[in-house]
């Protein structure tokens, strides 16, 4: 843990960005009532806007905590895909590239941690809290890139603790070492290579590791968990911070539930009460301990929605133009790219495709973002094809 | 309305206004003791409503009781399973004899039914109602009909209804109708039977029976139900394979002759001659003969020419791999220098002639270019070479150029694998599971010297020898059904006529020709499902991609964009390939062309030539002349004006001599562990280690008749595979030595700790629409799992837990942590196999693995605990189970003093249980899965499925507790992940 330690230091005086918390958005969140208000237009169908702590800059109505936030975040509002599709969408988002018949891109987090080594990390580097259908994956970098799956911070770590009290575990680990051996020896005596037993020992440094507290919260203050939310986002979000500060590199924390092709407005103001105590007090968290700085938090679904609403009072899919909230990372706070259409268009001024997204999170973390790779057929890709958003870096 | 039934069909008309048409059966029609069942596929109304006319019968069957839920298969062409047209007509009659009395009568049916009594319209159920929409509710299980203290509740998706019958004894005409298949708007529901049943509870009883008109009786309770579903299950598969021989031999005569021509072939043309055995060396088969003879043959090599200063394996080759390979290998090698090995090395390529000159290092151009330090430098990108690595090139060269085709450290055998781990192993190949007690007994029991033989002939007959091939090719074939609505390449269930092919061990010739007619059912398991790629906008690229791959070791995955820069296939031939698949020109989309401005954008140099426009057709044609000259095509092919059969016939017929050594280079590399050429799937990035064994395998592959058993018998018989492995090998060495351990697949490691454990395999049907309400278009079920292969994806595109398979889930999980897809978007012919902490974390810990090793009563384990005489006795046989060996001593002495501690007063008496109310069980499904109950119950079964089946009570608990510790360890230890 020590050298974990004495690496950040190492890291914290370049100054860099150096993890990533994605707030994965899944259904596609409506801009209009989340951080690309229109009060009084057509399409705002009367939702409302309030004002925050930067001017000029507002927010929907519910951002009551995350208003006051606004200086560390700059808001995307031209987002541009093609992918109106779930899958496709969320495909298109994690990877910045949309899907292809012959390749399978790694998510933005496997970027990350196969461009960003770590030493002394016993825990999974890249991490998924509460997945929905397609949580990150590793592509083409490999399944050790893909993102271990974890639950409800509340609940246990998955299938990393053992089903019976430690002195049995113990035990069992013990025989197990019977068994192991006779399947070790071989010709010459020589030793077993098939690597299942570095797997093992991998397995069992992570279930006895201490860096597994991390994934839990109830070490928090109360309070600091009331800030939070008592929710299972919430204490995803919390546990996000808990595991940056163990090494990890990436985790995606997902709130489910803004597929709102009916009801729209009830449905999101349900999700804002989830998310915007959980993203404030996150910012505020990373802030006081002065790791704001070194991580990059962004928020984002697969698309938006349509600024007409339709006859159930839902809004459908809608690609062409959402936004995404940065903070963090080094990036310029209290910044707004691109203007969406007050009618509702397709065009919003300043288009910024989904890839110039990622090549602007890369390059916060001082990744190569246009570094060309080689995929295990030979093909050379390269990172991100995207052009980095100058204006929001510094 | 009465005397109907004597009338002639054709009065058989509907009386005015709501009676329905009456059936047009005849007494004299109806055989005595049986059920006859007409299904009726012609003048059916295109909505949910019975005809105005009894319709004609189009098939007829013969059935023993009023109970029916799957009906044989159709078969065409030569026997791939078709649809029948649907909806369709249902009709069972039988001559039943009643007791005098009043009885109860059910009628029960996923389609629209009725019922009648000799003449009169007894019951009757309704047309399925819904919108298809998942907003239906949950049902309470006060709502379910409750006839009796056994009575069977009403499966999913069935109607019913029931009413009294008086009678005074005697013989009754019973004809019961069900429209099966039904509309949804205008689309249609699935066509399945559901359980569609008559049951009787005669007076004065409370059980219930399927009504029978012979001494057969049924009775209809869950269990009965159970063992009579496993008996006509058994039946129709009997049937089916029947149907499936006779459609076969309809084709007899062209595939009489296409053997005739095949034996035509390898009469004029050479036979690989098996070389003889050199000295010293073991051989059970001409494998062995050829295996030695080339381990000879590397030897010399090393060893004629004197050992230099350099060598090749460590200092060059190492050197070429990182500075020349990316540009001087394979068809496409810039300059046309290959590198690739000594022969074209020596040739040179276009504009400096020789690339090595043994013993002449200022001759050689490899040298020459990487000293320079001009324009003409190699490598062109990147570092150059360092001093010390020029040194050792030029050393290497003034020693002659010393050019080992294959880097063969040991050249010595291991002997041959002790009985019980050959036993082991070639269980786990054939039949994908690992010996049961019974199979290790016989084995151990029979001391015949060609023991060996013996057992491998047993698993080449054994039926599991289908399900073993089955996710290797659903793999290769990119199968990929989805349960629920389509996304990218999905695919129709051909998973179903493939395992049949495996059933029936059809020729290989066969089964090509099959799946690229894409005939027979799309959306219920035929080859036409492989027509399918859903979202895909050039759906015969993609397939053609898959058949190249597949089948003749052709990679075109980048040409379906672009011609790719490492592969000689064009993007034109693939879209030649994909025209005779569609058998018409095919149009190369926008989406699946790279922009041109795009490369050229930035000035980067591209890497990649585009040479076809999008939009551009492209006709059908052969692309392959350099494997297969087209015009063979029409002389061979069954149907010669269809550009499908022509494409089979050129890939299959012998003559092009690449499609039978694919097929047998697939079979060695998964039971030796390495291709003789690898990559399996493109050859041209590979050349063969022994061309001789491999040509000899392709004409054996051939004159076998394509029977991929022959080709799997001759290798398990060699002393190759029999060999005891090498643990030390990550693996398997090129001159096959020795096998390395191989990483048993998902499906073996899963399949088998099942099997060995005796853990039920009880998980859900895979469907979310089990209730057949949905339209087809949008959800198919997948029947109830008996092995793994038999999964897919449980993505459900929506976020309700509601949606979830919460037993099949946790199979799931384990499965993929060890490298099964449920998807299959892409082919694959080698999965990931890389080790991660998921693996041994989900085992250990996770729910499966406390299924496996939790003696509930129904585990295998804990019957042999109750069973066993002694303490000796059980861990022999838990070894024997679990790992097919018997524990070492230093085992015996850990677990006996273990086990010995209250093995004698081990047996608990169990609770009686206590009676209860019977529930129906609720299902969730895609039309109730709006309902905040159905993510309750879901959320709930998860809970049940994590926690596992509570512990047998009829065992010490103290005791039980440390046998489930042995248990864990066995099931958790290293030899349950690889292969003996």
């Amino acid at each position: 843990l020590l050298g974990t330690h004495l690496a950040r230091a190492a890291e914290d005086a370049k100054s860099q960005a150096k993890s990533v918390i994605i707030l994965w958005m899944a259904g596609g969140p409506s801009q209009l009532e989340t951080f690309d208000p229109k009060p009084g237009t057509n399409i705002a169908a009367g939702s409302l806007a309030r004002d925050t702590a930067v001017k000029g800059v507002q927010l929907a109505n519910g951002f009551e905590q995350l208003a006051d936030q606004m200086q560390h975040i700059a808001l995307v509002r031209s987002l541009w895909s093609q992918e109106g599709d779930h899958e496709r969408g969320t495909y298109t988002l994690k990877t910045g590239y949309r899907p292809e018949p012959t390749l399978v891109r790694p998510s933005l987090g496997a970027v990350v941690c196969h461009a960003l080594p770590g030493e002394g990390v016993e825990i999974p580097r890249h991490i998924s809290i509460l997945p929905a259908q397609w949580p990150a994956r590793g592509g083409f970098l490999g399944a050790e890139f893909d993102a271990f799956k974890v639950y409800d911070p509340a609940e246990k770590v998955p299938d990393v603790t053992p089903q019976v009290p430690p002195d049995r575990f113990a035990e069992r680990l013990k025989d197990l070492e019977v068994v192991e051996a006779a399947f070790a020896s071989g010709r010459g005596n020589r030793v077993s290579a098939t690597g299942h037993k570095d797997t093992m020992e991998r397995a069992r440094r992570l279930m006895s590791s201490d860096q597994l507290k991390a994934f839990d919260v109830s070490r928090e203050s109360g309070a600091l968990r009331k800030e939070y939310g008592e929710t299972p986002f919430g204490r995803g979000c919390l546990a996000a911070r808990r595991l940056l500060e163990v090494g990890v590199r990436c985790v995606e924390v997902t709130l489910e539930g803004w597929d709102t092709h009916a009801k729209n407005h009830e449905l999101v103001k349900q999700q804002v009460n989830v998310l915007d105590p959980a993203f404030a007090a996150l910012l505020r968290d990373l802030k006081s301990r002065d790791t704001l700085k070194n991580t990059v938090v962004v928020c984002m679904g697969e698309f938006g929605r349509t600024p007409v609403m339709n006859a159930l009072g839902g809004r459908d899919h809608w690609p062409h133009n959402f936004t995404a909230a940065i903070a963090g990372g080094g990036l310029r706070g209290g910044t707004v790219v691109g203007e969406s259409d007050p009618e509702g268009g397709k065009m919003p001024k300043d288009r910024v495709p989904v890839a110039n997204l990622h090549a602007t999170i890369l390059k916060a973390l001082g990744i190569e973002w246009d570094k060309q790779l080689r995929s295990p057929t030979g093909q050379r890709v390269v990172r991100s094809e995207g052009k980095p958003i100058d204006t929001i870096l510094r | 309305m009465t005397g109907w039934l004597a009338l002639s069909p054709l009065l058989a008309q509907k009386p005015p206004d709501t009676a329905p048409a009456v059936p047009a059966i005849q007494r004299e029609d109806i055989p005595k003791g049986e059920v006859l069942v007409q299904l009726c596929e012609q003048g059916l109304p295109t909505k949910n409503a019975w005809p105005d006319t009894s319709p004609q019968p189009t098939e007829t069957l013969r059935e023993d009781v009023f109970g029916f839920f799957e009906l044989p298969f159709r078969y065409v062409d030569s026997g791939v399973r078709a649809d029948r047209t649907f909806p369709f007509l249902f009709r069972a009659s039988a001559s039943v004899t009643l007791p005098a009395g009043k009885h109860r009568i059910l009628l029960r049916g996923r389609g629209a039914a009725r019922l009648y009594i000799d003449e009169k319209l007894l019951l009757n159920t309704p047309f399925p109602t819904g919108d298809g929409s998942g907003h239906g509710t949950v049902r309470t299980p006060e709502s379910y009909l409750n006839l009796g203290p056994e009575f069977r509740f009403a499966p999913p998706g069935n109607r019913e209804a029931w009413t009294h019958f008086e009678t005074k004894g005697g013989e009754h005409v019973v004809v019961l109708e069900t429209i099966v298949g039904s509309y949804l708007g205008t689309n249609k529901r699935r066509p399945e039977l559901g359980e569609t049943v008559v049951a009787v509870s005669f007076a004065g009883s409370e059980s219930w029976q399927l009504l029978s008109p012979s001494k057969r009786v049924v009775p209809y309770t869950d269990p009965g139900w159970a063992a009579y579903e496993a008996e006509r299950l058994a039946h129709l598969e009997k049937v089916n394979t029947a149907a499936r021989a006779a459609k076969r031999a309809e084709h007899s005569v062209y595939w009489d002759r296409r053997r005739e021509a095949a034996r035509a072939w390898l009469a004029s043309t050479p036979e690989e001659k098996v070389p003889a055995l050199p000295a010293g060396f073991p051989a059970n088969n001409a494998i062995d003969h050829f295996i030695a003879a080339r381990v000879v043959q590397v030897r010399e090599q090393s060893s004629g020419a004197e050992k230099g200063a350099v060598d090749y394996f460590k200092q060059v080759q190492p050197l070429l791999d990182a500075k020349c390979y990316g540009c001087h290998t394979g068809g496409k090698a810039k300059g046309s220098l290959r590198l690739d090995d000594r022969v074209s090395a020596l040739a040179g390529g276009k504009t400096d002639g020789a690339a090595v000159v043994p013993g002449k290092p200022g001759e050689s151009a490899l040298l020459v270019r990487v000293k320079s330090n001009g324009a003409d430098a190699m490598p062109p990108k990147g570092d150059l070479l360092g001093a010390e690595q020029i040194r050792s090139l030029e050393t290497w060269i003034k020693e002659g150029a010393r050019w080992p085709d294959l880097n063969a450290e040991d050249t010595t055998f291991t002997p041959l694998a002790d009985d019980l781990t050959f036993l082991r192993r070639v269980t786990l190949d054939t039949v994908g599971l690992v010996p049961t007690l019974e199979e290790i007994r016989a084995f151990l029991a029979d001391k015949s010297a060609d023991r060996r033989k013996r057992v491998i002939d047993r698993l080449l007959a054994d039926a599991r020898w289908a399900d073993h091939w089955m996710g290797y090719w659903q793999d290769v074939l990119a199968e990929n059904p989805n349960i629920l609505n389509p996304t990218l390449n999905n695919t129709g269930p051909f998973r179903w006529w493939l395992y049949e092919s495996f059933q029936d061990n059809k020729p290989w010739d066969l089964v090509v020709t099959e799946l690229l007619r894409m005939r027979g059912s799309g959306k219920f398991g035929g080859p036409a499902g492989f027509g399918i790629a859903s979202q895909n906008d050039a759906p015969m690229a993609m397939k053609g991609t898959v058949v190249a791959a597949a089948f003749l070791g052709v990679e075109m995955k980048c040409a379906r964009c672009h011609d790719a820069p490492a592969h000689v296939s064009t993007q034109r031939e693939l879209f030649q390939l994909a025209a005779m698949l569609g058998t018409k020109p095919q149009k190369v989309p926008a989406t699946s062309s790279v922009p041109l401005d795009k490369i050229h954008e930035g000035g980067r140099k591209p890497l990649i030539s585009v040479t076809l426009k999008p939009g551009s057709e492209v006709e059908p044609a052969w692309p392959f002349a350099r494997l297969v000259p087209e015009e063979l095509g029409k002389q061979l092919a069954e149907y010669a004006d269809d550009s499908r059969d022509r494409l089979a016939a050129l890939i299959t017929v012998p003559q092009n001599e690449r499609f039978a050594q694919v097929m047998v280079n697939r079979v060695w590399q998964r039971l030796m562990g390495r291709g003789l050429v690898e990559p399996v799937e493109d050859w041209e990035r590979g050349k063969p280690t022994h061309p001789e064994l491999l040509r000899w395998l392709g004409r054996e592959f051939v004159r076998s008749g394509y029977d991929l058993k022959h080709i799997t018998r001759l290798i398990l018989n060699s002393h190759a595979y029999q060999r005891a492995v090498d643990p030390a090998l990550k693996e398997t060495p090129v001159l096959f030595t020795a096998p390395a351990r191989r990483r048993l697949t998902a499906e073996q490691i899963v399949d088998s700790l099942f099997g060995a454990t005796g853990t039920p395999f009880r998980l859900e049907e895979v469907s979310l629409d089990v209730d057949g309400a949905r339209d087809l278009n949008n959800s198919i079920t997948l029947g109830k799992p008996r092995r793994s292969w038999m999964l897919t994806s449980t993505s459900n595109e929506r976020d309700r837990p509601s949606l979830s398979l919460p037993r099949i889930q946790q199979v799931v999980d384990v499965l993929q942590a060890f490298g099964w897809r449920g998807a299959r978007q892409d082919p694959l012919t080698v999965r990931e196999s890389t080790p991660n902490v998921m693996q041994p974390a989900i085992l250990q810990n996770g729910a499966v693995g406390v299924w496996l090793t939790r003696l509930s009563d129904d585990h295998g384990v804990t019957q042999l605990a109750l069973s066993a005489r002694s303490v000796d006795d059980l861990l022999e046989n838990l070894y024997l189970k679990v790992l097919t060996r018997k524990p070492t001593e230093k085992e015996r002495a850990t677990y006996s003093a273990y086990l010995s501690t209250g093995f004698d007063t081990r047996f608990r008496t169990p609770q009686l249980k206590a009676a209860g109310t019977r529930k129906p069980e609720p299902y969730i499904t895609w039309s109730n899965q709006h309902d905040t109950r159905a993510s309750l119950i879901r959320i709930e079964q998860e809970a049940a499925a994590r926690r596992g089946d509570p512990p047998t009570d009829r065992l010490d608990p103290d005791w039980r507790s440390r046998l489930e510790d042995v248990l864990w360890v066995l099931v958790n230890s290293s030899e349950v992940v690889f292969s003996p």
